[in-house]
């Protein structure tokens, strides 16, 4: 079991992928680095973020915009009330 | 106490809005995560900048952990967004329990999910499938029927979905005046 565990130390630290992570300190690390922080770098994160000020736009107008009724408030003295019941207070 | 509740009763009208509002951006957030997971990482068909730094036989062994290393970056900075979306759905859901005027329809909250999830693959998988091409779909076959069928059904489909399922939970819920305990 220890030999195991040494085994798969040794061939984790050591094989190419786990040292190629952004902030490792390999050739392939320095790739990954220069791969992200390139010249594109703004222009990729603007890319990737371009939808979400979109879809924030779109739940601000839904969440601005004119009221969507709901059941109508009971009345408190019969505990029951209808939409008809419901408009003709509004428009009184 | 009776006159205050009918006071809050005859003063503001149900607003359903900030409870679709709440349910949309929670379900923005979710359905990036849905995204991420099942198609970034669970099936591994895209990543996020896929069509830029590919994965696949065309590219050297090396190459290929460089580029898979670079797209869970970019993969990790958009979780970093669906989780603000998230986080301000749960902002949002908050306030609009805690409104006298937003009625608790488990059944708006509902549609506004599925409609939120709707509108994030519609605005996604136009910008990123089909404008910008960061990725496809499935990436081995760039645009392809799968990137229509996201916009189609994951998109169109599920907004309709949620708008019907909004328009059905009208009568569902109920404003709460004081005596609920607001």
């Amino acid at each position: 079991m220890r030999r195991f565990l040494c085994i798969s130390l040794l061939a984790f630290t050591c094989c190419a992928s786990a040292t190629a992570c952004p902030v490792c300190d390999s050739d392939s690390g320095q790739q990954v680095r220069a791969g992200i922080f390139d010249a594109d770098f703004g222009r990729t994160l603007i890319a990737i973020a371009l939808p979400f000020p979109i879809l924030l736009g779109m739940v601000l107008a839904i969440h601005f915009g004119r009221p969507i009724g709901g059941r109508p408030p009971a009345d408190p003295r019969t505990g029951d009330a209808t939409y008809d019941d419901h408009d003709k207070r509004r428009t009184s | 106490m009776t006159t205050m509740t009918s006071a809050v009763h005859h003063e503001t009208p149900p607003n359903r809005r900030p409870l679709i509002s709440a349910g949309a951006m929670l379900a923005i957030g979710m359905g990036g995560f849905v995204d991420g997971i099942v198609l970034h990482q669970m099936l591994q068909v895209h990543n996020m900048l896929s069509a830029r730094r590919p994965n696949d036989p065309t590219v050297s062994a090396e190459q290929r952990i460089v580029n898979l290393e670079i797209n869970m970056f970019w993969d990790g900075m958009f979780h970093a967004f669906t989780w603000g979306m998230t986080a301000i759905g749960l902002w949002l859901l908050w306030r609009a329990v805690n409104r006298r005027d937003v009625p608790r329809s488990g059944r708006t909250l509902l549609g506004s999910m599925v409609l939120g999830w709707g509108l994030f693959n519609l605005v996604e998988g136009i910008i990123d499938h089909h404008v910008i091409h960061i990725h496809h779909v499935v990436e081995r076959l760039g645009v392809s029927d799968y990137d229509w069928l996201f916009l189609g059904v994951g998109g169109v489909g599920l907004i309709l979905l949620g708008w019907a399922i909004i328009g059905s939970g009208r009568r569902g819920g109920g404003p709460r005046g004081l005596a609920d305990g607001g």
